[in-house]
């Protein structure tokens, strides 16, 4: 069996990527102002991490008009579940070996 | 390797608070109980001997109106003293699921009006209160779905002994609420 550590994410060191997802999984899809509420962030800071969860496919972005507005939903992927769920398993385990 | 078990509680209170919105007000159950109990007796004194059954609806929907005004404006105050943010996807699904049920079971108990079936609206407002309950309960705090439970058994027996169906809705809508919701609130709020 391979060392878990090896096994973690490189991508969710980053506390607010980490957070987007965590929402993601259990959230059919969540709205830009949800997630800057829940996650107590600026604007600036989430946008970036939301877009580069984009670029590694974890994440959909979509875009409806609401009357004058744009609404921004996020979801998340088929391919950011499993990895973040990989993720999970390899946090989990190593709490596990701790408790040993 | 403590910062993974810090990840973990972190992804929990988010996969939470995300999902449910928790800031529920023990104290708002505690008045809408008392509210009940005005009604009731108002209603054993005054509208009863009227023969007013009208009369009595419109207090249930009064009653109900203020309830709904009082949690709403409690519960936020609790989330802002806990400093949760109230999520507008959330606090949707959760009207939503609530709301549902209870225009159903309104509009129904009008219905019952209309026909003169009046042994039956108590009943018809207990029970469809607690189905609200106990979908909406998925929403928010999981005590809310006993509590439905609670209003649909005592619905069930308004519905089969109908002489005392103003008596049973006093119990669930005053007597239940103020007790349950002060058992939550020395459990959880103080």
């Amino acid at each position: 069996m391979n060392n878990p550590i090896s096994r973690l994410k490189k991508e969710f060191e980053s506390r607010v990527k980490l957070g987007i997802m965590s929402i993601l999984m259990v959230n059919e899809q969540m709205n830009y102002n949800d997630l800057k509420d829940i996650l107590e962030l600026t604007d600036g800071n989430l946008a970036s991490h939301l877009k580069s969860l984009e670029k590694l496919g974890y994440l959909k972005i979509e875009k409806a008009f609401e009357g004058r507005k744009t609404r921004t939903t996020y979801t998340a992927t088929h391919n950011g579940r499993q990895v973040f769920e990989e993720h999970l398993d390899a946090l989990e385990e190593l709490v596990r070996q701790q408790a040993l | 390797m403590n910062l993974a078990n810090q990840d973990l509680k972190e992804i929990r209170k988010l996969m939470e608070h995300s999902t449910r919105f928790i800031s529920l007000s023990g104290l708002a159950g505690i008045l809408s109980g008392i509210y009940a109990l005005i009604a009731v007796w108002l209603a054993a004194n005054y509208f009863l001997p009227m023969k007013a059954a009208e009369l009595i609806i419109v207090t249930a929907l009064i009653v109900l109106g203020f309830s709904l005004a009082t949690a709403t404006l409690l519960s936020k105050r609790k989330a802002r003293k806990q400093g949760l943010p109230i999520l507008n996807s959330t606090v949707h699904l959760l009207l939503f699921h609530l709301m549902t049920p209870l225009l159903i079971g309104g509009i129904l108990c009008f219905i019952f009006l209309e026909k003169n079936y009046l042994d039956l609206i108590a009943a018809t407002q207990l029970i469809f209160y607690g189905l609200a309950l106990i979908n909406a309960s998925k929403y928010t705090a999981q005590y809310v779905q006993t509590l439905g439970f609670i209003e649909i058994f005592i619905g069930l027996f308004a519905a089969y002994f109908a002489e005392y169906s103003l008596e049973l809705w006093g119990l669930g809508f005053g007597v239940v609420h103020i007790l349950y919701s002060s058992i939550v609130y020395w459990k959880y709020e103080r």
